[in-house]
């Protein structure tokens, strides 16, 4: 039977595949000799491996025994190519630390302790495989001392010696591991995940994956721009003449930088309002003129006498700009591939389903007897969802013409109806802007009008942002779709309305820029601190709109379910409140867009943003702790994390391409900024390195920024990544550097 | 040096690392569970003779009461697969090494599955065939009210449609193996509080040799973050 089973051991092999079979054949599983005394373990595994099992059965490895891979093997190369590509693979995936050897090799090379050249990491190897040895204790103990045995006969002490000191080091890192983590916010994130599951934590890993970035980004900014924007401010400053290239002495030394830059009109309009707070929220006044905006920063090279010091604040602005979107860019696009291989596997699973909620379903970490509970609950409501789609399915195949043409005709005309509300709600936006221009220029009876004149624009897309998305879920009810598509299509419209409100903000404020290109009276004076205004305000304004939503909506609704037991009140029913994944992430994801978009015209966003991420992450985890029932619905996290991915690559586009337009085709406004009295932002940034560069350089970087190179390597980089896309199986991601390419070739 | 334990040599104990995905610790922690389990007290279980450790046995009720199997389903099919010994059912502590290790989150998706197929396989016939499949459903949806027989027939039928690839009406190993490795689900789940282990080494681990009170309070947590993609 073993000759059968096993036709492709040499030799050698064959004496101790012997052996093992006969240790097999001791072995009865106990249930067939119910009589028999087995010792403790002291005796051998009483039940062999499935996989010896199976290739007992003689259907099932005659199967196997014709396989061409086994035919392969049996051949005397292919014996050592198999042991060749084993180690490789097992080199490859300790390094990566996931052991995925499959079972085939596993029991092969367990036997093979004899003939081998003995490396360290093949004893290594052959180690780790007894690990995953599924038999007991004892079983394991003796391969083990099988093994060391033959290292012992090859290679004596001394390999010994070589274990124990890899073993010295491997504990110390653990221990280091073991003690000295840090993660933020870990026992937190825990907790979400204990009582919650997955999809609420993935929320939270999300949040606190952007404060990372945030982070990064903004102490970037800070110390980059501001601080020396500080330090330097008090300094002799040499003013740089682009025009000319002549370096002259500064007019006056004086205590704060922007009353030499920004001209005497323009102070004396800002400085006007007078009370704090209206100065703190709508930016204006004395805010207006610090390191918060963009109007502040000089246009110097800055020169200490006693110390030299040359910091060219224009061309800083610029690369710490540049550094910012494309460290963004890699960031984001890393964390969206390893998003999409995940639901890439786990799209294969949707044929599954029910195998993954019998088998895979319980979650072992459970401990406590209402968390038990609801699970069990879970996952049977899971059961019956999917049971009740299949017999949807199977009934949607079996409609007849009438009803189609029914079902079709509502669609079309509740997606009509929502074109229109997204048309309405854009126009909205557009003539609130308009109004926050007005209020610019001219002034309300008191100052509380005037600042809800100013916050116009902000408070109307907040508003809109609000009362859509349930309109929308309300009206998806007339189109007829499964549940889970419903919730996927109204995320959909919900993120068109998010974007479609920036987009037409962005056509304001363009407007905006024409008019102070065009001069006049009515114009403002200095529009990139305008814009980022406008963007400092609708962070502050969807920081409070999401704290208090939160606070305000999900204490009274637990109120209230907790005490009317009949769960309505004037028939409208009122549910304990349950987190809403898909909602918070958007809110996240369009911080995130204004944060990046903002971050030009107003350097401090992405440290507003941190500040602000961890006041929502406090909230939202203790109005979760206390208000929410955990979600009877399953939440596939890595589908809807690769979504959420993508849909922040999207949204930074959104964000990188006006910024990008901005630097090439809109002039800086004259009276303020790092780049007054020049053409465009790209202009001057355009003079300093030509100034700054050898010749030679610079005719190298010109060549490479010219049209004639660019388009070749576009080409080149898209036949590389459609290659790279279809070995890989991945969606073509040319697209993106196509986008890349036609925005940097723009100018 | 104090109260330094005698239960287990160092070579013991490097054997047991050897076999297990545990650290030293862990696997003295381990065994101080399991002595409590058996009714000894942490200080007096390290003292005790190897040989008299080893004929320690817990019974299927005492290892109900353990916080990693207190609410699973499937506790008294995983004792009765783990164990080895004379009465099945009843775990020595080399079984109770061997479950910890098979179900903590170091140990491979391979492995879990292997015991996995064996756990589910109620008649242990080396095959998962229509009887298993219902016996695990009715296990696994054990505190909520019964489904109706006529969905747990069709959940069946899916479930054989799905992985039955030989169309025998029955599931084996290989196609067990096949269905499970695709779950997202399965390495993620079937891990049970090794974490908890571990953070209790973590903050005893000056004196592991002073087992005076072990205090588990635990929150339902586990370290198996799978959406760490970020």
């Amino acid at each position: 039977m073993s000759s059968s089973v096993h036709p492709r051991r040499s030799g050698k092999r064959q004496k101790s595949t012997e052996s093992h079979q006969e240790m097999i054949d001791i072995e009865t599983p106990r249930s067939s000799v119910p009589g028999s005394v087995t010792h403790d373990d002291d005796i051998l595994l009483s039940k062999p491996t499935s996989r010896h099992t199976n290739l007992h059965t003689g259907h099932q490895s005659s199967i196997m025994a014709r396989m061409p891979s086994q035919q392969a093997i049996q051949s005397a190369p292919g014996a050592n190519l198999t042991r060749k590509d084993c180690h490789r693979r097992w080199v490859r995936s300790s390094r990566s630390g996931f052991q995925s050897i499959p079972n085939d090799e596993r029991e092969d090379q367990i036997e093979d302790v004899e003939d081998e050249d003995y490396s360290h990491e093949h004893h290594e190897h052959r180690a780790k495989l007894i690990k995953q040895y599924a038999s007991n204790m004892k079983r394991k103990r003796e391969e083990y001392q099988k093994l060391q045995k033959a290292t012992a006969l090859k290679y004596g002490n001394q390999g010994h010696r070589d274990r124990k000191q890899k073993g010295i080091w491997q504990s110390v890192k653990q221990g280091f591991h073991e003690n000295f983590s840090f993660s933020l916010w870990r026992s937190h994130l825990k907790e979400v995940e204990g009582q919650f599951g997955n999809g609420v934590l993935s929320y939270f890993i999300f949040l606190r994956w952007l404060f990372y970035l945030n982070l990064m980004l903004g102490l970037m900014w800070f110390g980059f721009l501001c601080v020396p924007e500080i330090l330097l401010a008090h300094r002799n400053v040499v003013s740089f003449d682009y025009a000319t290239f002549n370096i002259s002495q500064s007019i006056a030394n004086t205590t704060t930088g922007a009353s030499i830059y920004c001209s005497p009109d323009y102070i004396a309009n800002t400085t006007s309002t007078t009370h704090l707070f209206i100065v703190i929220i709508s930016g204006k006044g004395q805010m207006e003129c610090s390191q918060l905006f963009y109007g502040n920063y000089t246009a110097d090279v800055v020169h200490t006498p006693n110390i030299p010091i040359y910091y060219s604040m224009p061309f800083v602005y610029f690369v710490v700009t540049l550094v910012h979107f494309i460290l963004s860019l890699v960031l984001v696009a890393r964390s969206a591939s390893n998003a999409y291989q995940k639901s890439y596997i786990e799209g294969g699973s949707s044929v599954h389903q029910f195998c993954n909620k019998l088998f895979g379903g319980w979650d072992y970490c459970i401990c406590e007897q209402k968390a038990a509970e609801l699970k069990m609950k879970s996952i049977a409501h899971d059961m019956k969802v999917d049971l009740a789609e299949e017999i949807r399915a199977i009934e949607s195949k079996l409609r007849n013409k009438k009803e189609k043409c029914t079902i079709y005709l509502k669609r079309i005309l509740v997606n009509l109806i929502i074109l229109g509300i997204l048309s309405a709600a854009g126009a909205a936006i557009y003539y609130a802007a308009k109004e926050t221009i007005d209020s610019q220029t001219t002034s309300a009876s008191s100052a509380f009008l005037q600042l809800l004149r100013n916050y116009t624009a902000s408070l109307t897309i907040s508003g809109l942002n609000i009362i859509l998305p349930p309109i929308f879920s309300i009206l998806i009810l007339y189109e007829n779709y499964s549940p889970n598509f419903e919730v996927q299509l109204t995320l959909l419209r919900t993120v068109f309305l998010k974007l479609a409100s920036i987009i037409f903000l962005l056509a304001s404020l363009f407007t905006v820029t024409r008019n102070a290109a065009s001069g006049g009276s009515d114009t403002i004076l200095c529009w990139e601190t305008y814009v980022g205004q406008e963007l400092f305000k609708l962070v502050v304004v969807n920081f409070f709109v999401v704290v208090f939503a939160t606070i305000l909506v999900e204490f009274p609704q637990r109120f209230i379910a907790d005490r009317i037991r009949s769960q309505t009140i004037c028939c409208i029913p009122i549910y304990p409140p349950e987190f809403q994944i898909p909602k918070n992430v958007l809110d996240l994801v369009y911080a995130q867009v204004l944060c990046w978009l903002g971050a030009f015209y107003c350097p401090m966003v992405p440290l507003m943003i941190v500040v602000s991420l961890v006041v929502i992450f406090y909230v939202k985890k203790i109005s979760l702790v206390y208000n929410n029932h955990p979600s009877q619905r399953p939440y596939r996290t890595s589908k809807s994390n690769s979504f959420f991915m993508l849909l922040l690559i999207i949204s930074y586009f959104l964000a990188a391409i006006p910024v990008g337009y901005g630097w090439a085709n809109l002039t800086p406004s004259k009276q303020c900024g790092p780049y007054r009295s020049q053409s465009t932002v790209i202009d001057a940034i355009t003079i300093i390195v030509k100034k700054n560069l050898p010749t030679i350089a610079w005719d190298i970087l010109s060549f490479i920024f010219s049209a004639g190179f660019i388009i070749p390597l576009i080409l080149i980089m898209r036949i590389i990544t459609a290659f790279v896309a279809f070995t890989l199986q991945l969606p073509p991601i040319d697209i993106i550097i196509t986008i890349l390419a036609v925005t940097i070739a723009n100018y | 040096m104090g109260n330094r334990q005698s239960t287990f040599t160092e070579e013991q104990l490097e054997k047991y690392q050897d076999c297990t995905y545990f650290t030293r610790n862990e696997i003295l922690t381990a065994y101080v569970k399991f002595c409590e389990l058996a009714n000894i007290r942490g200080k007096v279980a390290l003292k005790q003779d190897y040989s008299k450790a080893m004929k320690l046995r817990i019974g299927p009720d005492a290892i109900k009461e353990s916080e990693a199997l207190r609410e699973n389903p499937f506790a008294m099919r995983i004792c009765q697969v783990f164990s080895t010994t004379e009465r099945p059912g009843y775990l020595s502590f080399n079984n109770y090494l061997n479950m910890m290790t098979v179900l903590s989150d170091r140990a491979p998706a391979e492995l879990k599955a292997a015991y996995a197929f064996r756990i589910y396989d109620y008649n242990d016939s080396n095959y998962l065939e229509d009887d298993d499949l219902k016996h695990a459903l009715k296990d696994l949806l054990f505190g909520v009210d019964e489904l109706p027989s006529k969905e747990v027939n069709m959940i069946v039928n899916e479930i054989m449609r799905e992985a039955d690839l030989d169309d025998d009406k029955k599931l084996s190993y290989m196609e067990f193996e096949h269905a499970i490795l695709k779950s997202p689900n399965f390495l993620q789940y079937v891990n049970t509080l090794i974490s908890l282990y571990q953070r209790i080494v973590r903050t005893r681990t000056f004196d592991i040799f002073k087992f005076t009170k072990i205090d588990i309070n635990t929150s339902l947590t586990c370290d198996a973050f799978t959406v760490a993609n970020f």
